[in-house]
């Protein structure tokens, strides 16, 4: 009989001789092999699925968690718009006129921030948004809004909450009355006297539906209260007003957001009443005029109107009040003074109203830059005085500054030349020239003015005999006794608001009007005058998507779990090639290259990875439930009632799973592929000796091992000073270099350590703890794992939890509350300052609140609507908020600055800096906001605000703040804020602090009298800032979760090592039995190696934690949670040491009969 | 033909290095055949990992038909090791999960799944093993007799020039064990191949014709 060559063909012979011939032997393949062995290692292998399975639950837990957050965002912020796709919104009501022409129909109606009042005993307030609309169940919530019946409030159960009322009680409700006038014009109005109404609580509204309108997204819901739009209307004494044009999403097919927004900027094109602007014949000779209501006109409808009428002999003029036109006393003259009078700048003399000529009818030229002609009038009066005005002669305008500070008008003066004098005809007797203003213009006698601004009545001549001014009055009201260039004029009396305050068309052009009015209307950018077109859904969606920095975060410390998680594997695949090392070493003995080699291993390992990735996923969304379960209870407890509705699972997103599944599985397969290849380049012989433990065993560590690793941990406990000293963004960065640092040097004194023990076998035993080293040393790279993986674990705790912050506020002025108090936000900008005396004995206070008031520093702030991009606020903020501090802010200082762009002592100032009109604007933020949040950077990054017409402007960081109660806000000068917002008036946030021995309760009561009109919503300080750090705080406890679950890996992988070794070694512990150790004796010498190798990685990872430890990151000072420490180290040891335990009762009564075997 | 030219081999150990070969040199012509015979721990075993390129001598040099499988790369040496050395070890060291069939064709399958050629010949050198009702048993169901047969025809599945087992039939009785060395021989014969067997049995020895000492890692004539 001969046997075929290798290569050669097949015998008649033995196929004749084939008996058995299976199909098996045919299909050998690398597939088949693998599947063979996997059916024989399947013991270990399961053991690595479960690992997989843990890494993919991980992964997909993390992930599920950003997933669910966004998903639960994006649900809440869609609830709250219901069927609204996007609106038009302007800053003040306009009329409604042009609604209905657009397609489809716009819903009109008023958004208002108002108070509302219980008619209780002890009445409570609580500031609330007021939606007006006819039929709101067009808005197309879910479930559909109830309609409000005359005479009633639909409030939602958060407002009904805080006002303690139910259904059939009444309410008053108080709606700021809105100043046509900019309230920071002198002849604005500041008190925002408020209009109530007693109305009845109809309905209280769940917080679902339309109970939780709002149009910004907020995960927490405010107050909500809704009216018929007429019954507001009323309020805001507009009754054909409206503030939002809702475009709703009730045309089908449904169109794209986009669309809509494109739509609706074309299509929704304002009139000039819808501006507020009026084009009328005025006065005898029917001369049109243009005006607005607001007194003045913006440069942009300046800008329009010199476009439009300039062309068709349009002229602008300033009017201004001059509080004197004032002779000073000189040479025997005395004083004289013209007071309240109306003085217009003009840039051309012959005016519609007709010429301004001399008695002679001389036609008198523009004044000069530092002229003036007063009228006939004027000169006649004041040389009745004894002090006759001459051509030539200087004089002293007095007049207002053109725009309060902190709602205190104060005056300047101006020296002029009489240029001429003015015949008393044409435009000096033409009181149309002048814009009517509401309580001043429109008072039959002088002496009934009502005006805003300091008015001296005893100055006005209005009692007869000497009632020259009322005459005067009489005749010709608020016609201009003096005229100067509209530049000089513009100097005196221009402001962000505007420098004109009328055009004169000639009296020919009436015919033409309603052509003027479309153009004029047509060649006004919307957006310039507080119109804007918002994608509010779009918005709410990408606010969702935006930057919550928790799920990031969460997802990369997961990362953190995952590495112990590979780590387990790794140590998993590599007992299991341990247990098996004798197949893989007659697979090499015989030749199969390395590579072959690694990829049967892996084929074998593969299918285990792969279920467990399955099983892991599959139980992923379950971890993931489990934390936002825990973290939304913790939200709702520590920073805002009603949070937890974010964090309730929307469900994770199939393509979620597949991406975990995908990451996870990939993992495992590449640190699978690693240790494989790891083992086939292994010595055959070791293999099959079984000397040393395969995959794990690094090389025998050298002479450099100890010297390298204390020069590692020098060098981590260096950054870790440094980081001490460096700004939190970079500190935080250190710290985890430091930690890295330190545990590697740590760990690799651990591994010297295991290898002097595996060389200490020379040694004579002297103790079971020597019996125990020599087992360890038994598989000295398994030791050393084991010992790394719980290394990692407990750094992660250590490191998570030094960063949680301390609860106590710190009240000083260089802390996180900057010394202030309490924060006040008013739902109505004011200017009410009740740390000004005068101010406070206007505020209706009762006694102990004015003492208590006494002494208080307030500083008022101007805040842009926008979105609050602290911590608090788990939406991206699309559009955050800005802050503008004045001068007294900025010279106070306070709070304290991580980083700043010039080393001043006040880093405040630098935000004053003089910047040319080109150059960015200088703001300040709160590191983690500006990093975190906003994606800002840091110190000197640039980056772009869209201004109140929605034009991006450039700022710049000067200063980085520690994180305290401004967090959230870009925070500009004053100054840069009236570029950026020139509309807006009066101030949205205040910062209060109590005079020192203030009965806190009393100073609270009289700031809530004080703001009451404004609709001020009153926190204290402290309050913000524990809210702030319960965020952080709620976080980290989530991280630490991550810590805990990193350290049941260790665990878990030090229970596998053990039981493994310990059946590795069932001869060896037989003999210690034979050999008349008692099983007791033998259990306590696995637990003490167990101690060994838990107790070096606990260490190595608890003291690398802690040198890293950085005292002062974040703001707060660090603590240590010792007692979470001592617990989960000792859970650790208990669990390794039970595994450690059983695995060696089982061993010792195996082990008779293995060693008898000679296993 | 095999050529051994002062093969020596030292151990790192705590207490100094520890020489286990020392200057060995033989050679052996094609179908050539050995025995090597020596006290425990003189060093047999180490001489044949180093023959089966499964350890590196530290001094001397070993080449198979002009070829010196140390010089080259890993993965070359497997690839040399699988071609043309079939090993015996002492310890049967058959795949527990893989039947007769496979365990013989797993040589084969380090390069390839095997042809149906290859299927053939293993057939073969199992039904000449003895073997032929027990194709699909596993390791599991076999006596240590049949599981040293199978590991014989593993060793001769791919053809190599060079033989090497290192005490085969230590485990087995003495009448097993001649069977086995017999197949041995003539199997390795059969294609010219070389065949080195250590063993402590001298009925072994003898079947295999000329036979040296190992004594102390010295090759005594
Ligand atoms: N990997 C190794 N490390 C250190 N010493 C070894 C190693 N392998 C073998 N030895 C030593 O080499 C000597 C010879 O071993 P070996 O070749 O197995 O002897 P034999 O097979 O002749 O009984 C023995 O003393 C043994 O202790
Ligand atoms: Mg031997």
């Amino acid at each position: 009989m001969t046997i075929p060559g290798a290569g050669g063909g097949r015998t008649g012979d033995a196929t004749a001789a084939g008996i058995d011939r299976g199909p098996s032997g045919g299909s050998l393949s690398l597939p088949a092999l693998a599947w063979k062995l996997l059916s024989a290692w399947r013991r270990q292998l399961l053991a690595l699925a479960a690992a997989a399975a843990v890494v993919a639950a991980t992964v997909a837990g993390a992930l599920g968690v950003g997933d669910s957050l966004t998903g639960g965002l994006e649900r809440l912020a869609l609830a709250r718009l219901g069927g609204i796709t996007a609106a038009v919104v302007a800053d003040e009501p306009f009329s409604v006129t042009r609604a209905a022409d657009v397609e489809p129909p716009l819903l009109p109606a008023l958004v208002l921030a108002v108070s509302l009042e219980s008619t209780a005993e002890r009445p409570r307030t609580a500031p609330a948004t007021l939606l007006a609309c006819d039929d709101p169940g067009r808005l197309g919530f879910d479930p559909p809004a109830p309609p409000v019946p005359a005479g009633g409030i639909v409030i939602n159960a958060p407002l009904a909450l805080a006002l303690g009322v139910a259904v059939g009680d009444a309410v008053v409700l108080r709606v700021a009355a809105p100043s046509d006038v900019p309230a920071d014009l002198p002849l604005g109005r500041r008190d925002g006297d408020p209009v109530g109404r007693r109305v009845r609580v109809a309905a209280i509204l769940p917080a679902a539906g339309i109970g939780q309108f709002s149009l910004r997204p907020a995960q927490v819901t405010g107050g909500l209260a809704l009216v018929p739009l007429d019954v507001a209307q009323a309020m805001v004494q507009r009754d054909d007003a409206a503030n939002v044009l809702f475009a709703l999403a009730d045309a089908a097919p449904a169109p794209r957001d986009h669309d809509v927004v494109t739509r609706l900027r074309e299509r929704v094109r304002p009139t000039l009443a819808d501006f507020g602007l009026t084009l009328e014949p005025v006065g005898p000779g029917r001369v049109p005029r243009l005006t607005s209501r607001r007194l003045v006109l913006s440069a942009e409808v300046d800008r329009a109107a010199a476009h439009v009428l300039g062309p068709v002999g349009g002229r602008p003029s300033l009017a201004f009040l001059a509080v004197g036109i004032d002779l000073p006393a000189e040479a025997g003259r005395p004083a004289a003074s013209v007071p309240y009078s109306t003085v217009l700048g003009i840039d051309h003399t012959d005016l519609p109203v007709g010429r301004l000529v001399d008695d002679a009818g001389r036609a008198l030229a523009v004044p000069g830059d530092e002229e003036i002609v007063i009228t006939r009038w004027a000169a006649d009066d004041l040389a009745a005085q004894g002090h006759p005005a001459t051509v030539g002669a200087w004089l002293l305008l007095r007049s207002f500054l053109p725009e309060t500070l902190h709602g205190r008008v104060a005056e300047s003066t101006t020296r002029l030349r009489i240029a001429g004098i003015a015949a008393q005809a044409g435009p000096a007797v033409a009181r149309d020239l002048v814009p009517d203003v509401r309580g001043v213009t429109d008072e039959a006698s002088i002496a009934d003015w009502d005006p805003p601004f300091p008015f001296d009545r005893s100055r006005v001549r209005s009692t007869p005999p000497d009632d020259i001014d009322d005459r005067y009055w009489k005749l010709h009201g608020a016609a201009p006794k003096a005229f100067v260039s509209l530049a000089t004029a513009r100097t005196i009396a221009g402001s962000r608001f505007g420098g004109t305050t009328a055009w004169h068309l000639p009296a020919a052009a009436a015919a033409d009007l309603p052509r003027l009015r479309a153009q004029l209307a047509a060649a006004i950018r919307p957006a310039a005058m507080g119109f804007s077109v918002e994608a509010l859904r779009a918005d709410a969606l990408a606010a969702a998507r935006g930057s919550t920095p928790f799920g990031g975060l969460f997802i990369a410390l997961s990362g953190f779990v995952v590495i112990a998680g590979l780590i387990l594997e790794w140590l998993l695949f590599s007992l299991l090639v341990a247990a098996h090392r004798r197949d893989v070493g007659v697979l090499s003995a015989l030749g199969w290259p390395p590579g072959r080699l690694a990829t049967l291993v892996t084929l074998v390992a593969a299918p285990a990875a792969l279920v467990g990735t399955l099983v892991g996923v599959v139980a992923g969304p379950l971890w993931t439930r489990l934390l936002l379960a825990w973290l939304g209870g913790a939200w709702d407890k520590a920073v805002a009632a009603g949070s937890s509705a974010v964090f309730s699972t929307a469900g994770v997103r199939p393509a979620t799973l597949v991406t975990a599944a995908l990451v996870a599985g990939l993992l495992s397969l590449a640190a699978l592929a690693v240790a494989a290849r790891r083992t086939a380049r292994r010595d055959p012989l070791g293999l099959l000796r079984g000397t040393g433990t395969a995959g794990t065993g690094p090389a025998p560590a050298g002479g450099w091992l100890v010297p390298v690793s204390i020069g590692l941990l020098v060098a981590g406990a260096a950054v870790a000073w440094l980081a001490g000293r460096s700004d939190a963004a970079a500190a935080v960065g250190m710290f985890f270099l430091a930690g890295v640092l330190c545990l590697v040097g740590l760990l690799g004194l651990v591994r010297s350590r295991v290898a002097a023990l595996a060389a200490g076998r020379l040694r004579p035993l002297g103790s079971l703890w020597h019996l125990a080293g020599r087992g360890v040393a038994h598989g000295p790279g398994r030791a050393f794992s084991v010992a790394a993986m719980v290394a990692v674990a407990e750094f992660l705790v250590v490191a998570v939890s030094a960063f949680r912050l301390d609860d106590r506020p710190a009240t000083d002025r260089s802390g996180p509350t900057g010394g202030w108090t309490t924060l006040a936000t008013f739902g109505t900008p004011t200017s009410i300052d009740p740390a000004d005396a005068a101010v406070r004995g206007t505020l209706g206070l009762t006694a102990a609140e004015a003492r208590a008031l006494e002494g208080c520093e307030v500083a008022l702030v101007r805040s842009s609507g926008g979105d609050d991009a602290s911590c608090t606020n788990l939406y991206a903020s699309v559009r955050p908020v800005v802050h503008g501090v004045g001068p007294a802010f900025v010279a106070r200082g306070g709070f304290r600055f991580t980083a700043a762009s010039e080393p001043v002592a006040n880093p405040w100032r630098l935000l004053e800096a003089d910047v040319a009109e080109t150059a960015p604007l200088p703001a300040i933020l709160d590191a983690a906001t500006a990093q975190w949040a906003l994606k800002l950077g840091g110190l000197g990054a640039e980056f772009n605000l869209p201004d109140a017409t929605g034009t991006p402007v450039r700022l710049r960081i000067v200063g980085l703040l520690e994180p305290g109660i401004l967090q959230g806000a870009v925070i500009v000068s004053e100054r840069s804020f009236a570029r950026l917002f020139p509309r807006g008036s009066g101030y949205s946030l205040a910062l209060a602090s109590a005079p020192p021995g203030a009965d806190p309760a009393a100073f609270a009561a009289g700031l809530a009298t004080a703001w009451a009109d404004a609709g001020v919503a009153l926190e204290p300080a402290a309050d913000r800032l524990r809210r702030l750090q319960a965020v952080q705080n709620t976080f980290l406890a989530g991280f630490q979760a991550l810590g805990a679950l990193g350290l049941l890996l260790g665990t878990a992988g030090v229970a596998a090592v053990q039981i493994q070794g310990v059946v590795e070694r069932a001869g060896t512990f037989g003999l210690l039995g034979a050999l008349g150790f008692d099983r007791r004796r033998i259990a306590l010498l696995v637990v003490l190696e167990t101690v060994l190798m838990v107790s070096w990685g606990l260490i190595a990872g608890g003291l690398a934690g802690a040198l890293a430890l950085p005292r002062g990151v974040a703001g707060g000072s660090v603590h240590l949670p010792l007692g979470w420490l001592a617990l989960t180290s000792l859970l650790t040891l208990a669990v390794a040491c039970l595994a450690g335990w059983l695995a060696a009762r089982r061993a010792v009564r195996v082990a008779p009969r293995a060693a008898l075997a000679g296993g | 033909m095999l050529d051994v030219q002062g093969l020596s081999k030292s151990y790192a150990a705590p207490a100094g290095p520890i020489r286990v070969l020392d200057g060995v040199t033989f050679t052996l012509g094609p179908g050539g055949r050995l025995a090597v015979m020596g006290p425990s721990g003189s060093g047999k075993s180490t001489l044949l990992s180093i023959l089966g390129t499964l350890e590196a001598p530290t001094k001397g040099c070993v080449t198979l038909d002009g070829a010196d499988p140390f010089a080259a790369s890993p993965a070359k040496r497997a690839a040399f090791r699988n071609r043309s050395i079939g090993f015996v070890f002492q310890e049967h060291h058959l795949l527990s999960g893989c039947t007769a069939l496979d365990n013989v064709l797993l040589p084969v399958l380090a390069s390839a799944a095997p042809s149906a050629a290859m299927v053939e010949r293993a057939r073969g050198l199992l039904d000449r093993v003895g073997l032929e009702k027990r194709h699909q048993h596993l390791p599991g169901q076999l006596s240590g007799g049949e599981r040293q047969r199978v590991a014989v025809a593993r060793a001769l599945v791919m053809a190599p020039r060079l033989v090497l087992a290192d005490e085969p039939t230590g485990q087995l009785d003495s009448h097993v064990a001649a069977a086995v060395t017999d197949l041995l021989v003539e199997l390795a014969g059969e294609a010219g191949g070389m065949l080195i067997v250590v063993t402590h049995a001298d009925a072994v020895a003898e079947r295999l014709g000329t036979v040296r000492r190992l004594v102390d890692g010295r090759l005594l004539p």
